[in-house]
C-alpha cells in the first residue's frame, strides 16, 4: 500500500497545490456523494450491475470447481449484446465480496474507485507530459459537479475517458522515442494492447480511437525510423507495435467469441449498431417495418427483432440489419447532416443535461442542483473553448508540443465520432472531459513557451527540423481532415 | 518481494473464501426480460375461421369505433418470406377454398390489394395486404396484412384466454362491442 502512495506523497510534498486540489476533490465527492447514494439505477446501469453479479456468481462458481450458469453469464452479461462487459468486469469485487450489496454501496464503490483512477492518472500525467498536466486533469473535469456525479454511476463513459488519456500519453511517449531515435520494446507493445483493450472494456465506443492509435504508431515508426541504417530499429519498433496489436485483440478475443457464440453470428464488441443508426438516422416510423411498439424504441426495436426471429427463425441480428437497412431508406445525406448536428450539440453543449436524474426519487431543483448546473457549465464551457481552440492551433515550436497536439487533435477527433453513429446527449462529456482539461494546459503552455521561454540556440540546433516539419504536417492534415468534415456537413445540411 | 508475495496470497485467499462461502448474487437480467418479446399468440386465439398458409406475427391489435357508432377490430400482422402479391393470393386461396366469397372482388390499392370477405355467422372481413415498399427480396417481412373484423371475432371463449384487443374495454364500457 505504502508503495502505492509513495509517489503521490512525493508529488504533494513537492507541489501543495496537488494536496490542495485533491482535497477540494474528495471534499465535493463526499459533499456531492450524499446526494447519489440513494439514486436509483437509470438506464444501461441495470445492465452493468446485472453482469457484475452474473460475473460474480462466475468466479464462485470457478473457486469452488462448479459448472458455470452459462444461460446466467448469457443472459446477464452479453445480455442484449448492447454493453461491453468491462464496467460489469470493474464491479465484480464487489459482487465477490457483498453479493447483496445495495445500490448505494455500490455507488459509494464506484465513487472511491473513480477517484483512485483519477489521481492514478494524475500521477501517470506528472511523470510523462509534467505536472502542469497533472494538475490541470485535476482540476478539470476533477472538480467539475457534474463530472463528480457522473463519477457515482457505473456508465463507462468517465473510466474510459480517463482510460484514453493514459492511452495517449503512452502514444505520445511512443512518438517521442521515434522522435528521439529510440525503439519501442516489446514490453512497450503489451503496455499498449493491455491499455487498448481496457479502453474498448469500458467504452465500445473507444474503437476508433484504438484503430487510429495504434495505426499512427505503425505509420510513426515506418516514417521516423526509416533508412537502412535504422532497419534493426525498424523491425523492433515495428514488432512491439504489432505485439501491441496482436495482445489488443487476444484480450478482445474471449469476448467476441463469448458474444458471438450467445448470438451465433460474429460479434466483435456489440451488436448495437444496426439499430444505433436505424433509430439517429432513420425514419421513426420504419424502425420496425412500422412503427415500434411503447415509449422507448431501444427496448421496442430490439422486442420486435426478437419476436421475427422467434417466429420466423432468422438470427435476431440479420432481422435488426434488415430494420436498419428499411428505416434508412430515402434518408437524404442532409437529413443525415443535420442530425449529426443536433446530435453533436447535444454530445457537446448539454453537459448538466443529466442533473434531474442525479437527484432523489421526487426530489425537485434546490439550490445545491442550480450550483451544479451553473457551475459545471462555466467550468465546462471554458474548458471547450480551450479544447476547440487546441483542435485548430498548430504547434511548429518542439517536437514534444506537436506530440501533444496531434495526440491531443486525434483523441478528441476519434471521439467526435460518436454523433456520426449514435444517439448522443448529456450522458457522454464525461467521455472526453479529461481530454478538455489536457488540452487547456496545453494551451496555456504553448503560450507561456513561446512568450516565455523561446527555445534557446542550442535547442533549436539539436531540434531535427525535418522531424518538425513532419509533425506540423501532421497537425495541419488533422485540422484540415476536421475542417472538411465541418464543411461537408454544413454544405450538406443546407 | 516475499513479503509482497505472502501479501497477494492473503488477499487471495481471502477472496477465495469470500467468493466461496459467499452467498450467489441474484442478477435479474433487466435488459434481456425488458426486451423479451410478447410470446406467440395460441392458435386458438387466432381470429378467422380458417388459417392462413404462411407464417405470421401479430403486431398490434385495437378495437375502434367506427363512424356510425359501431365498433371494429383492425389487427396489423407481419406476414414473413414473401411477396405482397404471393401474400394476396394465398389469403384469397385460404379465404375462398371453404367458401368465403370475396363480396366485390380484388380492389387493388396504390400499393398493395384490399378484399371484403362475407363469412357467415362472423360478419364481413376486409383484409388489405400491403407490400413493405422498398424492402429487398430477401428481407424476413416484406409484407403486412390488416384484418378489419366485426366484434365477433372476438369470442367469448376467447375473452378469457387470449390478450385483450387494446380500446376494447374502453368500447365495451361505451356498449359498442
Amino acid at each position: 500500500m505504502i508503495e502505492w502512495i509513495r509517489p503521490f506523497a512525493g508529488l504533494v510534498r513537492r507541489n501543495p497545490a496537488f494536496l490542495i486540489v485533491v482535497a477540494l476533490h474528495i471534499l465535493l465527492k463526499i459533499l456531492l456523494g450524499a446526494r447519489m447514494l440513494d439514486v436509483p439505477l437509470s438506464g444501461d446501469e441495470f445492465a452493468y450491475v446485472d453482469g457484475a453479479k452474473a460475473l460474480s456468481n462466475a468466479v464462485r462458481d470457478l473457486i469452488s470447481l462448479s459448472p458455470f450458469d452459462g444461460a446466467e453469464i448469457r443472459d446477464n452479461v452479453v445480455g442484449n449484446g448492447w454493453f461491453m462487459p468491462g464496467m460489469s468486469i470493474v464491479l465484480t469485487p464487489l459482487y465477490l465480496a457483498v453479493p447483496e450489496a445495495s445500490t448505494a454501496t455500490m455507488r459509494l464503490f464506484v465513487g472511491v474507485l473513480t477517484t483512485g483512477i483519477l489521481v492514478v492518472v494524475a500521477l501517470v500525467l506528472h511523470r510523462t507530459l509534467g505536472r502542469g498536466y497533472a494538475l490541470g486533469i485535476l482540476v478539470f473535469p476533477g472538480l467539475v459537479p457534474m463530472w463528480i456525479l457522473f463519477s457515482f454511476t457505473v456508465w463507462g463513459d468517465l473510466v474510459a475517458g480517463l482510460l484514453v488519456v493514459v492511452l495517449m500519453v503512452a502514444v505520445i511517449g511512443a512518438g517521442q522515442r521515434f522522435v528521439e531515435g529510440q525503439t519501442l520494446r516489446w514490453r512497450h507493445g503489451v503496455g499498449l494492447g493491455v491499455l487498448c483493450s481496457a479502453c474498448l472494456y469500458v467504452r465500445s465506443g473507444m474503437l476508433p480511437l484504438i484503430l487510429g492509435m495504434i495505426s499512427l504508431l505503425g505509420v510513426a515508426v515506418l516514417y521516423f525510423l526509416r533508412g537502412p541504417t535504422r532497419q534493426a530499429e525498424r523491425v523492433r519498433s515495428l514488432a512491439a507495435v504489432i505485439v501491441a496489436a496482436v495482445t489488443f485483440a487476444s484480450l478482445l478475443l474471449p469476448w467476441s467469441v463469448i458474444a458471438s457464440m450467445a448470438y451465433d453470428r460474429p460479434v466483435v464488441t456489440t451488436t448495437t449498431l444496426p439499430l444505433s443508426l436505424a433509430i439517429t438516422f432513420g425514419e421513426e416510423d420504419r424502425v420496425c417495418f412500422g412503427p415500434c411498439d411503447g415509449r422507448n424504441v431501444w427496448v421496442g426495436s430490439l422486442r420486435y427483432a426478437r419476436g421475427v426471429s422467434d417466429t420466423t427463425g432468422v438470427n435476431e441480428l440479420v432481422v435488426q440489419e434488415q430494420m436498419s437497412e428499411y428505416a434508412l431508406t430515402g434518408v437524404t445525406p442532409s437529413h443525415y447532416a443535420s442530425t449529426v448536428f443536433g446530435n453533436l450539440g447535444r454530445y457537446l453543449l448539454e453537459p448538466a443535461s443529466f442533473e434531474p436524474r442525479f437527484r432523489s426519487p421526487d426530489a425537485h431543483s434546490d439550490a445545491a442542483s442550480v450550483w451544479i448546473v451553473e457551475s459545471t457549465q462555466i467550468a465546462y464551457m471554458a474548458a471547450l473553448i480551450f479544447g476547440t481552440l487546441t483542435l485548430v492551433v498548430v504547434s511548429t515550436s518542439r517536437p514534444k508540443w506537436q506530440l501533444i497536439s496531434i495526440g491531443i487533435k486525434l483523441s478528441v477527433a476519434a471521439l467526435l465520432v460518436q454523433p456520426f453513429v449514435h444517439p448522443a446527449h448529456g450522458r457522454y462529456w464525461p467521455g472526453f472531459a479529461p481530454l478538455l482539461g489536457i488540452a487547456a494546459v496545453y494551451l496555456a503552455g504553448l503560450l507561456s513557451d513561446r512568450l516565455r521561454w523561446p527555445p534557446s540556440a542550442s535547442e533549436l540546433q539539436r531540434s531535427d527540423t525535418s522531424v518538425s516539419r513532419t509533425l506540423t504536417f501532421a497537425q495541419v492534415a488533422i485540422v484540415a481532415g476536421l475542417f472538411l468534415v465541418l464543411v461537408a456537413l454544413l454544405v450538406l445540411s443546407h | 518481494m516475499r513479503l509482497r508475495k505472502g501479501r497477494s496470497l492473503v488477499v487471495g485467499l481471502v477472496f477465495a473464501l469470500l467468493a466461496g462461502c459467499g452467498v450467489r448474487a441474484e442478477p435479474q437480467a433487466t435488459f434481456r426480460s425488458v426486451t423479451s418479446p410478447a410470446p406467440a399468440r395460441p392458435d386458438a386465439c387466432w381470429p378467422l375461421p380458417v388459417k392462413f398458409d404462411f407464417a405470421t406475427r401479430v403486431r398490434s391489435d385495437t378495437f375502434y369505433e367506427t363512424r356510425s357508432g359501431g365498433a371494429r377490430r383492425r389487427i396489423l400482422i407481419d406476414a414473413f418470406e414473401r411477396n405482397s402479391d404471393r401474400i394476396s393470393k394465398l389469403i384469397h386461396e385460404s379465404m375462398t377454398g371453404p367458401g368465403f366469397p370475396a363480396s366485390a372482388g380484388v380492389e387493388a390499392l396504390k400499393a398493395g390489394s384490399r378484399v371484403r370477405y362475407r363469412i357467415p355467422d362472423f360478419g364481413v372481413a376486409v383484409i388489405v395486404v400491403h407490400p413493405l415498399v422498398g424492402a429487398p427480396r430477401d428481407f424476413v417481412v416484406r409484407s403486412q396484412v390488416e384484418l378489419n373484423l366485426p366484434p365477433s371475432s372476438f369470442t367469448t371463449a376467447q375473452l378469457q384466454t387470449c390478450p385483450t384487443p387494446d380500446g376494447y374495454k374502453a368500447a365495451r364500457k361505451a356498449g359498442s362491442a
